[in-house]
């Protein structure tokens, strides 16, 4: 069997840095349940989520370690968020590049029979033109925006700050899903709009699956989507208290809490530049080569993107493809990506696409093994 | 009577109290309170020595952190 190479990080990232393997398997041995109990334990583990909180703070230069609530993955924080800060009657406006993370919990509250309503905007173009869709989407009731800061289809990156402004001077509240490009991109949430931002701690920032969390803009306060135990004002039945405890009820993942700082620590160690510059230039030897191939097909090249590449061998189910590049020990991911709404935009919505999502780990004879085996598929 | 403790509303608040302290220098503890009633129970406290009170209140306040109750006995 030939070495195995990894190109779907965009599911999650693969290897794990060693400092994060090495983590997990000590917390194992040291954690208690956190903010619950005083002995040794215990008081170890809490120490360990804040200094996680810390981390973040210091790594998106946020100054309200407070604010940052952890969850299981980004489609928990989206959830946490949309229905915590989703008022009667709102209008939602969402890209058309929206993951069903966040199209799935809108179209459920809008057949809610609270009023609530959202709408849709094109973000496929360049830059200019996806602000102008957006701004002509927004009306006198939109009251919350949700927006993806990077398309997990096609990797391109929205103007998420010039979004902000447009919302902040309509105050209107802002949501942003920056699953797939924390850890790629620099992101300073002192300087951005936002009500919240949502994260998966497994994918670029290199931490372990069943791990997310959620930024709070310090004026915002949401409300509890889940209620139960988190260690404060245990004698009140109802949900109480300031964040982070309020929307943390029942046990946080400390394995992958502390897999998430070691994982800060390594990409800090690494350097955010370097791992862009490495990625952005496998992802243009990757689609320059499959571009030269009669019969591939690349969609949606984009300037401004992270390191992924969207494709297919004409006239091939892209699943297929997929099966065939796995039985060259080489992982992508095939189909809709769970991103309806983008494949539609593409054309790509009845074979879906396949998609190679690299990282840092990767190297040029990654990329070349898988242009050779498309290659080969193609003449077939 | 030399160790004070702060009440904070959970444990991340009194963690983030212990972290400025101890960049400023102070010594702060990390402690679970049996005093219950103080906060409703599953409270913890920040132990510090008496003589640098004023100023880990001084300290704490500034950032805009909120102490509930500071406490003679745990």
């Amino acid at each position: 069997m030939s070495r195995l190479i990894y190109l779907d990080n965009a599911a999650t990232s693969y290897p794990k840095p060693k400092n994060v393997i090495n983590a997990v398997n000590e917390s194992l041995f040291r954690c208690g349940n956190p903010g619950r109990s005083g002995h040794e334990l215990s008081l170890y583990s809490a120490k360990a989520v804040y200094s996680c909180r810390e981390a973040i703070c210091s790594f998106f230069n946020f100054n309200h370690p407070e604010n940052v609530v952890f969850t299981y993955n980004t489609t928990y924080a989206l959830n946490m968020a949309i229905k915590g800060l989703i008022n009667d009657k709102d209008e939602i406006i969402i890209s058309n590049l929206e993951h069903n993370s966040v199209l799935r919990p809108i179209a459920e509250l809008e057949k809610s029979g609270r009023g609530i309503s959202y709408k849709t905007f094109d973000a496929l173009g360049n830059d200019d033109a996806v602000i102008q869709n957006f701004e002509k989407a927004i009306s006198d009731k939109t009251r919350l925006c949700v927006i993806t800061m990077c398309s997990n289809v096609t990797g391109k990156i929205l103007p998420f700050a010039k979004i902000g402004e447009i919302c902040k001077k309509k105050r209107i509240k802002l949501i942003f899903d920056a699953a797939q490009c924390a850890g790629f991109i620099p992101i300073d949430l002192s300087s951005l709009y936002f009500s919240a931002v949502c994260f998966a701690g497994h994918k670029s920032l290199c931490g372990i699956m069943g791990t997310g969390f959620c930024v709070f803009a310090p004026d915002i306060v949401p409300k509890s989507i889940i209620q139960g135990g988190n260690g404060v004002e245990s004698i009140s039945p109802l949900q109480t208290g300031l964040l982070p405890e309020r929307l943390e009820s029942g046990t946080v993942g400390v394995p992958g809490i502390i897999a998430l700082y070691e994982g800060i620590r390594h990409i800090q160690s690494v350097g955010l530049d370097e791992i862009s510059e490495k990625c952005s230039r496998l992802e243009a030897r990757l689609t320059s080569a499959l571009m030269q191939i009669e019969n591939v097909n690349v969609y949606a090249r984009a300037k401004n993107k992270v390191s992924t590449v969207l494709f297919n061998i004409n006239g091939a189910a892209s699943e297929d493809t997929a099966a065939f590049l796995s039985s060259k020990n080489i992982c992508v991911r095939a189909g809709l990506h769970c991103s309806p709404l983008a494949h539609k935009a593409l054309g790509t919505i009845d074979m879906g696409a396949v998609r190679a999502s690299i990282s840092h780990f990767n190297t040029g004879e990654d990329i070349d093994a898988l242009t050779q085996e498309i290659q080969m598929l193609s003449k077939r | 009577m030399d160790t004070k403790y702060l009440i904070f509303s959970s444990v991340t608040y009194a963690l983030r109290a212990m972290t400025l302290l101890k960049r400023r220098g102070f010594d702060a503890r990390l402690e679970k309170i049996k005093n219950i009633s103080a906060l409703g129970g599953c409270g913890y406290a920040l132990a510090v020595k008496y003589n640098i009170l004023d100023t880990a209140v001084e300290i704490i306040n500034g950032e805009g952190l909120r102490i509930i109750d500071i406490l003679d006995n745990k």
